[in-house]
């Protein structure tokens, strides 16, 4: 039997990540898709200066 | 021929005289001063003290680069500028104290047309009892010596989880007005990530204390982000991940003391609380490295030149009003001296004008809260920018800095690792449009909310490891190194 959480423990308070979620983080194929747009994100900081 | 001096050769100061040197070779001369013979690419040191990275991969021997270079480099330690010169000596100087072995204890003077101060920060230590690896108990990632001598204590405490024993480990800010919470947020999830690989992170407790008011702080007042069709705030994600990393938490408190294994510490409400732990890694409050400033008689003026804090006084608004009418244009543009048109201060070195932060008391009257960062990216280009604006001036096609990089109209990147490795790594990669909230701009929230950014993944993992690679080449001026971004 699963035990008991303590439903007042701060970590119950926060968002968790579900399972797909956590699935595309670690996904190659995705993180790869990723890896090109954040790269883009950070030129686009770099424009900005 | 005019002389460029540049205090200290970290990410700001290295930057610059680089970038000095490829305008001015040949014209004009750049000195570089720093009393350290290795550069140290700072944001790895996280990777070293969790041992994922030796200390020789985040280092290497500045002179070689700068024998490649033709520049002249200078192993001491600045003392005092005299931006006027003095009586036996009409062209400005700084004194120095070498600290390379063979000139150790001597002292000498440099003179300069032109300099910039990007000298980073003292580590404050001694401003909480029982900080640091110096006679404390606590460790530290801000060197990469620390890091490696943090990475030590950490397998010990590995080596007893191995055995059976549980283990209490603290990582955060060691006093109320700490900044870098960013390095801090990192080493706890690299740590985490080590106790995983390691098989004993079902022995440890890990638990995260610091001064930021909420999680995600990271001393620029938290950001927002558009997520999942509301404007969400980074504490949301902050905490979702430590909750998810199983990492408990305890925000608004500055730490007063620290015994062996335990800690005391206050917070803004004025609790008085203790925290045992069998293995701490908590960061220093920074301050500037105790130069002095003096005129042509030899009259101390340090508190013109420098702030209270240490840090060298540039075209920011210090004139210490309250929080309500805090503006964008506080935050200075050209790093220059408003005293003297001939210093210049980057990096950590220049004295920000206020905090980004909301400034917070304990009914005691501790501040706690965190103090601005000015590392990485922002370092990188503000010490760009204020290069460039030298050698136009040096060169005569400017008469005063013409190129501004105002951190309230700047947007960072940053790349904050939460576990190394190819496969599983994972990092969390932030942009920030602008570093400092600008309301005038973005009265919502302060910030572009198309430009500011958040997301966790692998992706971040591989960039912020080819990031370490592509700085420390561009660190080592290898060929075509200008075209790698601040």
């Amino acid at each position: 039997m699963k035990e008991q959480k303590d439903s007042l423990h701060q970590h119950e308070f926060a968002t968790k990540p579900t399972w797909i979620t956590r699935h595309k983080r670690i996904n190659l194929i995705w993180q790869f898709i990723r890896f090109l747009i954040l790269n883009v994100k950070m030129l686009r900081m770099v424009r900005l200066h | 021929m005019g002389k460029l001096v540049v205090l200290g050769a970290g990410v700001s100061g290295h930057t610059a005289a680089m970038h000095a040197w490829r305008k001015l070779k040949g014209k004009h001369e750049v000195v570089v001063i720093t009393p350290n013979r290795n550069y140290n690419w700072i944001p790895s040191n996280i990777w070293v003290g969790a041992g994922t990275m030796k200390p020789e991969q985040v280092t290497f021997q500045l002179p070689n680069v700068y024998k490649k270079l033709g520049m002249e480099l200078i192993q001491a330690k600045a003392t005092a500028i005299y931006p006027e010169g003095k009586t036996d000596e009409p062209r400005p100087f700084v004194e120095i104290a070498y600290t390379d072995e063979a000139r150790s204890g001597q002292t000498g003077r440099v003179t300069f047309d032109y300099l910039i101060n990007a000298t980073g920060p003292r580590l404050e230590f001694a401003k909480t009892p029982g900080l640091g690896p110096h006679g404390g108990h606590t460790t530290s990632v801000c060197t990469y010596g620390h890091a490696a001598e943090a990475w030590e204590h950490l397998q010990e405490s590995i080596g007893r989880m191995k055995a059976g024993e549980r283990q209490k480990i603290l990582i955060g800010t060691g006093h109320g007005m700490c900044t870098c919470q960013g390095a801090a947020f990192e080493y706890t999830f690299n740590v985490e990530h080590a106790l995983r690989k390691a098989g004993v992170r079902h022995k440890a407790d890990i638990h995260w204390i610091s001064n930021e008011f909420a999680l995600g702080d990271f001393g620029m007042g938290g950001v927002h982000m558009r997520q999942g069709g509301y404007v969400t705030p980074g504490n949301i994600f902050a905490e979702s991940l430590f909750a998810e990393r199983g990492v408990e938490w305890t925000t608004q408190a500055g730490v007063t003391e620290i015994q062996e294994k335990k800690l005391k510490y206050e917070t803004i409400s004025g609790d008085e609380g203790e925290m045992e732990f069998d293995f701490a890694m908590l960061l220093p409050p920074f301050s500037g490295v105790g130069m002095k400033a003096f005129d042509k008689a030899g009259t101390d003026i340090t508190g013109e030149v420098f702030a209270p804090n240490g840090f060298m006084k540039v075209d920011a608004d210090y004139s210490g009003k309250p929080y309500e009418q805090w503006s964008p244009s506080d935050w200075p543009e050209t790093y220059q001296n408003p005293k003297y048109s001939n210093l210049f201060a980057v990096g950590i070195a220049f004295a920000p004008p206020h905090s980004i932060s909301k400034p917070m008391k304990s009914p005691s009257g501790t501040p706690i809260f965190p103090t601005p960062p000015r590392t990485g990216m922002p370092s990188g280009v503000i010490g760009r920018q204020t290069a460039l604006n030298i050698v136009d001036m040096m060169l005569g096609r400017a008469e005063e800095p013409t190129r501004k990089s105002s951190m309230a109209r700047m947007g960072a990147a940053c790349i904050a690792s939460v576990g190394k490795g190819f496969f599983d790594g994972s990092a969390v990669s932030m942009t920030v449009h602008p570093i400092v909230p600008n309301y005038e701009l973005f009265p919502e929230t302060g910030r572009s909310l198309r430009y500011t950014t958040g997301e966790i993944g692998l992706a971040g993992h591989w960039i912020k490891h080819l990031l370490h690679h592509g700085f420390i080449y561009k660190a080592k001026a290898n060929p075509m190194w200008y075209v790698i971004p601040e």
